[in-house]
């Protein structure tokens, strides 16, 4: 490694030269670098995750995120979540988004603090994008994932009860309803905002039967 | 002398500072960061190692990061190695650790010298050594280069203690628990009380930051020659040389770190049975 290099050839401007407990010292930190690392770039863990606006090209994403927490805080809807070990080693500490606490209107706050353009469109420069008529959303080209209808959880699609409410909230015009007024996702005018996730009641009205997956998720967009 | 608690009052206020800054992010949206990115808005500071890994991860031009080390340097002109003693929330921890513990994990290196201002530093620029920190500040930008992202981040104290500010708030706010909240004091108590020499021996962030404030001449602490019980009596005091946690001995440089180690903690002042020790720029010692 780069760094072995380095401490083979000390330089020693006053006193003694790298003794051998600092060589002991350095060769096992470095080692332990070298081993995370390796650990976190051989083990991906969750794929699953999905960025905040601007972040979908994971290299690039991790190669400026110093994970300083700076966008989780700024965003208004609080959409942004800290990941945690669960998420995979590589993602601790980094931003991901939770449509079951927030959505994402495309506002731009998160790239506007994000120091080091984790958070940017692929030119590295931040976006800002124009305020749709209702005021709440923004126009954008982004696309974080796209929203799929869970058809085992959607209780329209399992004819427990109509329910539109994801085709209301949907400010793309993306979700349509079929002839059984069942909700159905137009994935080109999806860009995964998630407020069809946030406001999808299924785990509520569903929860005697268990779990926590919604009628409607969003799930990253298949390029990477 | 009554200063010295003070003082270390002072420090612990300023590293208890970015845990409330970290608190005002939690709770509002103003997004003023951690200590590896704070700020307001689009102006922001990164933390040097960050700035650094980021430039070789992304191999790109980053002009906060760029900005954020040249900020550092004036800093280091201006006020030297602070950080460590009056940011840096791991020498906190040292700190709160028994004394003993402090004492053992010193080197042993019992020679008083004469009982006189025999080898005071000079009064130029002190370069810091090459010791096992700048290796491991190049194997941390070394394996940033290699697995394309900032691979120290991962490991950082300093990161891993604002971490678990954040997931306890996440844990109580918003009832998210994770592994993390048993793993990260683990990794931290290995880090810090297992290798105990963490400041010293490992950190490249305070590698970073010694050989930027080799650059400052100005803050520094001063040794006032008709004062010191070691000229004026010719008694062998060594309580300065015994508090620095820098292991800087003022009187005998041959046995010291060098002062671009000096954190400004002001212990050594503090400590000085006869208030020799005063901080600022270097003076001729008077007559």
């Amino acid at each position: 490694m780069a760094g072995e290099a380095g401490s083979a050839k000390p330089k020693a401007p006053h006193g003694p030269s790298m003794g051998r407990r600092d060589f002991v010292y350095a060769a096992g930190a470095i080692a332990g670098l070298a081993c995370v690392g390796g650990a976190a770039k051989l083990a991906p863990g969750d794929e699953s995750l999905i960025r905040p606006p601007g972040g979908g090209d994971e290299q690039e994403f991790f190669a400026r995120c110093t994970r300083c927490d700076r966008c989780r805080s700024a965003c208004p809807t609080r959409v942004i979540a800290p990941a945690t070990l669960e998420d995979g080693l590589l993602s601790i500490r980094s931003p991901k988004m939770n449509f079951k606490l927030g959505w994402c209107n495309f506002c731009g706050a998160c790239a506007e603090v994000c120091p080091t353009g984790a958070l940017a469109t692929s030119g590295g420069a931040r976006f800002a994008f124009d305020p749709m008529p209702d005021d709440e959303f923004f126009e954008t080209s982004l696309v974080l994932g796209h929203a799929v209808v869970n058809e085992d959880r959607c209780i329209a699609w399992k004819g427990q009860s109509a329910c539109v409410l994801c085709s209301q909230a949907c400010p793309y015009e993306a979700i349509s309803l079929d002839e059984y007024d069942r909700p159905v996702v137009d994935e080109n005018a999806c860009n995964g905002c998630g407020v069809c996730e946030n406001r999808c009641p299924s785990s509520r009205l569903l929860s005697y039967g268990g779990g926590d997956v919604r009628g409607i998720e969003v799930e990253p967009a298949l390029v990477r | 002398m009554k200063r010295k608690i003070p003082v270390t009052y002072l420090r612990v206020a300023a590293m208890l500072l970015f845990f409330a800054l970290v608190l005002v992010g939690l709770a509002t949206n103003l997004a003023p960061g951690t200590p590896s990115s704070f700020g307001f808005g689009s102006i922001a500071a990164i933390c040097p190692l960050g700035s650094l890994e980021v430039l070789i991860a992304s191999k790109t031009f980053i002009p906060l990061a760029v900005a954020s080390l040249a900020c550092l340097i004036i800093i280091a002109f201006v006020l030297g190695k602070v950080f460590c003693g009056w940011v840096c929330p791991v020498p906190l921890s040292l700190l709160l650790a028994p004394k003993k513990e402090r004492e053992l994990s010193r080197e042993a290196d019992d020679e008083d010298g004469d009982p006189v201002l025999s080898h005071p530093h000079p009064e130029t620029r002190a370069r810091p050594r090459f010791d096992s920190r700048f290796a491991v500040l190049l194997g941390a930008l070394g394996s940033t280069a290699v697995f394309g992202f900032p691979v120290f981040c991962l490991v950082c104290p300093i990161g891993l203690t604002f971490c678990l500010v954040i997931g306890l708030w996440r844990l109580i706010g918003f009832n998210e628990p994770s592994w993390l909240l048993i793993v990260f004091p683990l990794l931290l108590a290995l880090e810090l009380f297992v290798f105990r020499r963490w400041c010293h021996k490992i950190c490249p962030l305070g590698a970073i930051m010694s050989l930027a404030s080799s650059l400052n001449t100005r803050l520094r602490p001063h040794v006032d020659r008709s004062k010191c019980l070691r000229t004026t009596e010719g008694i062998a005091c060594t309580r300065c040389k015994d508090v620095c946690f820098e292991e800087i001995n003022l009187h005998d440089v041959d046995h010291s770190r060098p002062l671009c180690e000096c954190t400004k903690c002001k212990d050594c002042s503090s400590v000085c049975p006869v208030g020799a020790i005063s901080f600022g720029k270097t003076k001729q010692p008077r007559p």
